[in-house]
């Protein structure tokens, strides 16, 4: 990475592999370039660093509610009371590196009770200390004594003047009088010391997540019964629905967060098939789960946001379809009742094994081209097969009697065969699979599906030792 | 009191008894003229029509299925499926002639779920019919289907099978209750056919009454089933079938 500082281009940060070559940072490109032949130089882009830095301050989100960008290389976390989420301290400090270096960043980090000293660590912190130090309460003083004094984050001038000094280091800083201190180098010197030992407040404005569309509600007087709570709902769902609108858009899925005066925060989701505004159709899905809310002692503060919004369609209707009471918001009630994967719809595959012939669909999905035509198909289809006892004359023929859960049946009419071949690129013993479908009815007016596994490789003398299995039951 | 009076007095006071079932137009026919004839509105109104099982055994409850989806198929529209767990083969549906694109399953789970779905979809209206797998059915849960189809102006076949040995229980409000089960076929082709008793146990206006019935295949390659009276396609054809020699 290089970057133009007062006309000349300075090498700011380099690979391992180029530091390794004995490319410097602070040097000027010219000269790394001649020393490292093949050197690959890419400019420095301070907005887009910035951006990716701020997003990932929005990433950072998921450990506490409190991050924001810090400087132009850091993040800062506030993660006082968020920590033991995670497992405490150290647990979410190298879960979060973890999981940057994962992204293929190369990271430091710190915690400790302030700001500056994490901050410190993290850029000017020894080698020894790993990757991340948690400094204990109390402990703040022992690990700021070895920092430089570049950690302070003091002008230059004044950084060189202490190194003169021979306080090079924040222990001897420490050391010496507070008071001639401040005299001599004013009282930022002082004031950057307490904030390292975290005897002042550092405040910083958190990254909020952006462009999510939301309603709020704050209460004056809690919520303690459900009713007051579908009130508010009704309120903030139109609300919702009018920025939504304002947008252009629709709301696939949405949060209700429901923060109780105890502390507590209650999160319910809805989902819709298609993205809508519509505020009623908002209202339904969270109806259901919605009285099962436990306003305990009050609810001070409702907030609706719209997870995943999405470019509301106007869908173009097909004959089978065609209704006049539109399908998606029906399908989106019933999922909010029994959940988003219990509402489908069965399409066709091109497998001929009739267990392989269907798949889900969406319960919106348009209609597949593939039909099944390939013959009868039982009402009811038992996976896996069951096997029966069987009394055929002879080896094609169908049965005249059969034993199936305990009962015998004996075969009046009889249909097939119907002859389906294993999927021969799955595996071996698929590829020698033929199965010979019959469709049976018994005396009793019983309607069933059975058929006569063999294996192909054993050749066609061997049919004597083929299996009769039940696969279904016809109407 | 004149003449016409007293008979619009009397019509008043048969819709009251009867809850307006003759003024109702039927939602799905059977195209069987018996069968038709029969019911008070010549097919099936929009209100709860009960399917149960006419035996314990996976026949009947095969039987069942393929009358439901068979009336739906004649009907134009989607179809809401609710069942506990899907137990049934969707190509079976396609061969009764209800096209699987026009079916949304909704898997509730258990029975109490199965009923609200079901009530939820028949107050949308604007379906083709709603099919409800509910073997265990309250007086109270089937009043509610029963008002919530007539509320959508939707049928609803609440399908109902054997449970431990027992026949679903009659005790119930519902517009028609049909008892389907299955019967060896008659066909002289010699080939299994979708054959069935279907019984009229209950029917809101109307008398019960039973027809042995197939399903067949229509006269032209491709056509839909239809249903015709088992008696007819033996009667008609069976002395034909026993002038030739046993195959």
């Amino acid at each position: 990475m290089a970057e133009t500082a007062r006309q000349t281009r300075r090498v700011r940060s380099a690979s391992a592999g180029a530091l390794q070559a004995g490319v410097r940072p602070g040097q000027t490109v010219a000269l790394a370039q001649a020393s490292v032949p093949g050197l690959t130089i890419v400019e420095v882009d301070p907005g887009a660093e910035a951006a990716a830095l701020s997003r990932l301050a929005v990433w950072a989100l998921r450990y506490t509610p409190l991050a924001a960008p810090d400087g132009e290389d850091g993040l800062v976390l506030d993660t006082t009371g968020a920590d033991h989420l995670l497992g405490g301290e150290a647990a979410l400090l190298s879960d979060l590196l973890a999981r940057l270096r994962k992204a293929g960043l190369s990271v430091r980090g710190a915690l400790s009770s302030s700001r500056s000293l994490s901050s410190g660590l993290a850029r000017y912190g020894s080698g020894t200390d790993g990757p991340g130090r948690v400094v204990p309460q109390g402990g703040e003083g022992e690990a700021a004594a070895a920092l430089p004094v570049a950690a302070l984050g003091l002008p230059r001038d004044q950084a060189d003047a202490l190194a003169r000094l021979g306080l090079g280091r924040i222990g001897a800083l420490r050391a010496a009088p507070r008071a001639s201190l401040a005299l001599r180098f004013g009282p930022e010197l002082t004031a950057a010391l307490d904030r390292l030992h975290g005897h002042r407040p550092e405040p910083f404005e958190p990254v909020s997540v952006p462009d999510r569309i939301a309603a709020r509600l704050v209460l004056a007087e809690p919520i303690a019964h459900s009713a007051g709570v579908e009130a508010a709902l009704a309120k903030l769902s139109a609300e919702l629905c009018r920025k939504l609108a304002a947008r252009g858009q629709g709301v696939r899925v949405a949060d209700l967060r429901c923060e109780r005066v105890d502390g507590e925060i209650l999160t319910l989701r809805a989902r819709a098939a298609v993205a809508t505004q519509d505020a009623d159709h908002l209202c339904r899905l969270f109806r259901e789960t919605a009285a099962t809310i436990d306003p305990g002692f009050g609810i001070e503060r409702l907030t609706l946001l719209a997870v995943r919004a999405g470019r509301k369609e106007a869908r173009q209707r097909t004959t089978e379809d065609d209704t006049a009471q539109p399908l998606p918001p029906l399908v989106d009630r019933i999922a909010a009742r029994i959940g988003p994967g219990r509402v489908y719809r069965i399409a066709p595959t091109e497998a001929d094994l009739p267990e392989r012939s269907c798949r889900l669909a969406g319960p919106l999905a348009r209609p597949s081209p593939l039909v099944w035509d390939r013959g009868p198909r039982p009402t009811f289809l038992f996976v896996p097969p069951e096997p029966v006892q069987v009394l055929a004359l002879l080896p094609d023929r169908p049965p005249r009697r059969f034993t199936w859960r305990g009962r015998q049946h004996r075969v009046a009419r009889a249909d097939g065969p119907e002859c389906m071949l294993g999927e021969w690129w799955r595996t071996d013993a698929e590829a020698a699979l033929t199965r010979d479908y019959y469709r049976v009815e018994t005396e009793e007016g019983g309607r069933y599906w059975l058929f006569r596994a063999r294996d192909a490789s054993l050749g066609e003398g061997a049919a004597g030792a083929a299996e009769w299995f039940m696969h279904g039951v016809f109407a | 009191m004149s003449r016409q009076q007293q008979l619009e007095a009397l019509r008043a006071g048969f819709d009251a008894k009867d809850g307006g079932t003759r003024r109702q137009t039927a939602r799905i026919r059977f195209g069987l003229d018996a069968l038709d004839a029969h019911l008070p509105a010549n097919g099936l109104v929009s209100g709860s029509h009960e399917v149960c099982a006419g035996g314990a055994d996976l026949p009947h409850e095969a039987a069942c299925v393929q009358l439901a989806a068979w009336l739906l198929g004649r009907a134009r529209g989607p179809v809401i499926w609710a069942l506990p767990r899907l137990t049934l083969f969707p190509p079976a549906l396609a061969e009764a002639g209800l096209s699987p694109s026009r079916v949304v399953f909704a898997e509730a789970g258990d029975e109490r779920d199965v009923l609200a779905v079901a009530e939820e979809a028949l107050r949308h209206g604007g379906l083709a019919g709603v099919v409800c797998e509910a073997s265990r059915l309250s007086l109270t849960a089937s009043r509610r289907l029963q008002l919530a189809a007539e509320a959508g102006d939707v049928p609803c076949l609440v399908l109902r099978r054997w449970r431990k040995g027992q026949a679903p229980s009659a005790g119930t409000a519902c517009a028609t209750r049909w008892s389907v089960t299955a019967r060896p076929s008659a066909d002289p082709s010699g080939l299994p056919r979708t054959a069935f008793r279907l019984a009229l146990t209950r029917c809101r206006g109307g008398r019960p009454a039973a027809w042995d019935t197939v399903l067949e295949p229509g006269r032209e390659p491709g056509a839909p089933l239809c249903l015709r009276l088992a008696d007819t396609v033996a009667g008609g054809q069976a002395e034909e079938a026993a002038g030739r020699p046993a195959a």
